[in-house]
């Protein structure tokens, strides 16, 4: 059989495209992609919209992208916002700006700064969040989890001399070493956890170390 | 039938394993999903794991996680994530498959005189196909063989079985689930049959 040999799609300015098989889709202004898509590298400046399941080994994002199924990506970077209305799987996520998963995301590393919302479960051998606006997932799992509060919002908030809702949320927290910061959970469970500041656990279950920050409120605390 | 169920916690102290693997594993679809059953207990919500199947299945993992990678570790398990194994007197008297195609087809039992999970799917499959009639047994044959084959390929994936005939000779194909296919004008489509239809309804004849 003779493989056909993938093509490129490059959306210059606004345009739209079927989905399909190809070699890299690059949109520069705003593209719209109908149907089920895979690219080996799939680059966005702008505004993009694909109606189906994006499948892609690189993809970079610098805008705004929803994808109305699942989206498969080997390697994530984006500065922007994006949509997913199913499950991100990935091996390398790294989001700047916001992130909206439907389902479940689950990666190798996770690196966001900023806020995401993810209905599922968030599982990464490696999480790490800097808060930048409100985040919640319904659970996390994974090796390292690190939840920080970026340091450029808090002085930002200290000028506007609000305190926004800057926080995780989340029902659960499972990982091996968790160190986290103004996250409000029912349940944080691993071998050697740290809260820091501004937390609010319901119960926490611990193997081996425990090390609480003084504003933080945990009701319960089990060493198994 | 009311299956015996583990808690997170008692599973990773029992196993000696971290959440970061539990959590890997299940990324890598090592673990099927369904076998994460949330329940709430007095303390809040908890995941709880069929015993037996994730027992059998980690220690599995851990066997072969040093020799391989994950990805090809989850090759090795079964597409089908199922770990059921019964004997023959068992599938027969389930009503599972028929005797008469167990005794003609399903003659090849693996070492300890038991049937996998997989195996079973092919013959209910089989057995399907020759109670309507469409199919004989000696297509029945040809049928398992392709199965064996390919099915595999699939990794789990849905994917159809086709039965076509053209001028009274039978072929089989097994293509991706969502495939449309058209046929010349003198092949004669027998049957259509979802995978995944057939196996949700063995699941349910298993349990």
């Amino acid at each position: 059989m003779v493989q056909a040999t993938k093509r490129k799609v490059r959306i210059t300015g606004s345009g739209q495209s079927s989905g399909g098989v190809y070699d890299s889709v690059h949109i520069m202004g705003e593209g719209q992609l109908f149907g089920e898509t895979e690219a080996d590298t799939f680059e966005c400046m702008g505004n993009c919209v694909v109606k189906g399941n994006l499948k892609a080994r690189n993809y970079r994002l610098q805008g705004e992208a929803s994808i109305e199924g699942d989206m498969l990506a080997n390697k994530l970077t984006a500065l922007g916002q994006i949509n997913v209305q199913g499950s991100v799987r990935g091996s390398r996520l790294h989001i700047r700006g916001q992130l909206e998963v439907g389902g479940s995301c689950g990666a190798d590393s996770f690196q966001a700064k900023g806020g995401f919302t993810i209905q599922g479960l968030l599982s990464a051998d490696r999480v790490e969040v800097s808060l930048y606006g409100p985040c919640a997932a319904q659970e996390i799992g994974g090796g390292r989890i690190d939840v920080r509060r970026s340091r450029v919002m808090g002085i930002k908030n200290w000028f506007s001399g609000k305190e926004g809702p800057l926080e995780l949320t989340a029902e659960s927290i499972e990982g091996d070493d968790i160190y986290i910061e103004h996250t409000h959970a029912e349940h944080v469970r691993g071998n050697h956890i740290i809260i820091g500041p501004g937390c609010r656990i319901g119960h926490v279950e611990y193997r081996q170390t425990l090390q609480k920050n003084k504003s933080a409120i945990v009701r319960h605390e089990v060493k198994i | 039938m009311d299956t015996e169920l583990i808690s997170k916690k008692d599973l990773l102290e029992l196993m000696n394993i971290s959440y970061g693997q539990l959590y890997r594993w299940k990324r890598k679809q090592l673990i099927p999903e369904e076998w994460f059953i949330r329940k709430s207990t007095f303390t809040g919500q908890e995941t709880f794991f069929p015993k037996a199947q994730i027992l059998s299945r980690i220690g599995k993992i851990i066997a072969m996680k040093d020799d391989l990678s994950l990805d090809e570790v989850a090759g090795k398990l079964s597409p089908l994530l199922y770990d059921l194994r019964l004997r023959r007197e068992e599938i027969i008297e389930r009503n599972i498959v028929s005797s008469l195609v167990m005794d003609r087809l399903g003659n090849r039992a693996d070492g300890d005189g038991t049937y996998s999970f997989e195996r079973m799917l092919f013959l209910f499959t089989a057995d399907k196909l020759l109670q309507t009639g469409e199919m004989n047994l000696e297509e029945g044959g040809q049928l398992l063989q392709t199965l064996q084959e390919h099915f595999s390929k699939f990794e789990g994936k849905g994917c159809d079985l086709v039965f076509i005939r053209k001028m009274g000779v039978s072929a089989f194909a097994l293509i991706s689930a969502s495939g449309e296919l058209y046929f010349e004008g003198k092949v004669k489509l027998v049957a259509r049959l979802s995978m995944t239809v057939c196996l949700e309804e063995l699941k349910t004849k298993l349990t």
